[in-house]
């Protein structure tokens, strides 16, 4: 029994690193500079991957920022999270890539992966620092996005000249979970003979950039947004929209018509289709067509 | 056979300000990723496989291993059309009650953790909970309730109001 086991654990573990790899050049090609040395000194470079993203180029935001880089912060959520950045050619990437050869030091070992990546944004002038954490148990990856916020305008213009900003600073962080599949993104992995070598092929770069733009861009854009806005997560208003509309679905008709009048975002969530056919359903059921 | 086995095992549960807690493999099972974690691990008999929850502070993680344990032995029904869903909007069952009980933030962290674990049973019990509080309730009492800022402009405002007159007649 144990043999076909180690095997396959084994070979799950290359394909995590594959996916691991992979999540790297996606973060790469999203336009995030990769940096120097400085912030990763607390990681263990010998178990952990770890990247610092030093400065964001514009060119990052750009599908989500049109004026300015801060814009992204003003725009309402449904603009967020719906078809924004669907036809930008910035965060799409090139037909060439689609296959690729990786390699990488097998000093990275471990199958309990951490991807980590840091970058710092200014957001209304407020030096609003994010680290990321990818962590993989198995074939799950949980994303982890940590950001410090200075605690408030005179606190951060008091200490801009002060490389000790973070020490004032708020710290919050969000956490959320997607299920990549390694084996849905890594199609072929072959190891030389000592084992040190592992190649990956990419079956679908594409679609995993996609899955990492919805589970790291979009998060941390919500996450951006509401400590800027000051909004808790832990709120009706700071929760995931899925989570607001599974909420919204147990509502009657009168009480959706009151949460659409209060708040923009609100507004255009009380008002989705899947919702009200539901409402259709249960309260004039003698009048309309139950299938639709 | 082995499904026994599997559901006696203790698994550690290391919450993200790294407290372990050691639960029945059946209680943790409860969660579908935490599920799912397991069967991705393959685990051997003898090790007690200890699975990172970076997303659930130790406060809430405990609160959850409580509900869960509380559940173990819950009869699965297979119903989840609307109508079911709709009338245990009413009845939720005193302990659950008092589950929940706790303030608006926990709520909300327990909806979150729900949501991250896959316990279906929970998160509805807290959707349930909200849409509760949401009830019977005009605009304005719902932003008091839940601190929601009114975004809309004056003409905005009214405009929605007229959209929605139909449902203030009844």
């Amino acid at each position: 029994m144990r043999g076909p086991r180690a095997v396959r654990i084994r070979r799950e573990m290359d394909e995590n690193r594959v996916l691991f790899a992979l999540l790297n050049k996606c973060l790469t090609d999203a336009g995030l500079e990769v940096g120097g040395n400085d912030g990763v000194g607390e990681e263990q470079p010998n178990t952990h991957l770890s990247i610092v993203l030093a400065q964001v180029r514009q060119r990052e935001y750009a599908p989500y920022a049109t004026e300015t880089s801060t814009c992204v912060i003003n725009k309402s959520r449904d603009d967020m999270d719906g078809e924004v950045g669907r036809n930008n050619s910035a965060i799409k990437l090139q037909p060439a890539s689609h296959e690729m050869k990786l390699e990488w030091n097998s000093r990275w070992e471990q199958s309990k992966g951490v991807l980590g990546a840091k970058y710092k944004r200014l957001i209304d002038g407020r030096e609003c620092t994010v680290r990321v954490r990818c962590i993989a148990v198995g074939r799950h990856l949980a994303i982890h996005c940590e950001g410090s916020l200075p605690l408030d305008e005179e606190t951060s213009a008091s200490c801009a000249s002060e490389p000790q900003t973070s020490d004032v600073a708020e710290r919050v962080s969000i956490v959320h979970s997607t299920r990549i599949m390694a084996t849905k993104y890594v199609k072929r992995i072959e190891v030389d003979e000592n084992g040190t070598r592992i190649t990956g092929r990419c079956a679908d770069l594409p679609g995993l950039w996609l899955d990492i733009r919805n589970s790291i861009v979009f998060r941390l854009l919500s996450f951006f947004k509401q400590h800027v806005q000051g909004i808790d997560r832990c709120s009706l208003a700071g929760l995931m929209p899925e989570l607001q509309l599974r909420i919204f679905s147990m509502v009657p008709a009168r009480d959706m018509c009151a949460l659409s009048q209060t708040c923009r975002a609100f507004r255009v969530l009380a008002t989705h289709d899947d919702l009200w056919r539901r409402l259709l359903k249960i309260h004039f059921s003698a009048h309309v067509p139950i299938e639709m | 056979m082995t499904e026994e086995n599997t559901d006696t095992q203790m698994v550690k549960l290391c919450s993200s300000d790294d407290r372990e807690f050691e639960v029945e493999a059946k209680v943790a099972k409860m969660s579908v990723t935490i599920r799912n974690m397991l069967e991705d691990l393959g685990l051997d008999n003898d090790e007690v496989p200890n699975i990172p929850l970076p997303n659930v502070n130790s406060q809430i993680l405990e609160m959850v291993i409580n509900y869960c344990k509380h559940h173990k032995d819950d009869v699965v029904l297979a119903t989840d059309d609307e109508t079911t869903r709709e009338r245990a909007l009413e009845d939720i069952d005193p302990w659950d009650q008092k589950f929940v009980g706790a303030d608006q933030g926990t709520l909300f962290e327990l909806i979150l953790a729900a949501n991250y674990l896959d316990i279906k049973s929970l998160l509805d019990l807290t959707c349930k909970t909200v849409a509760n509080m949401i009830k019977g309730k005009d605009a304005e009492e719902i932003r008091k309730t839940f601190n929601i800022q009114n975004d809309f402009t004056k003409e905005e405002e009214e405009q929605v109001r007229k959209e929605n007159e139909w449902c203030e007649e009844k």
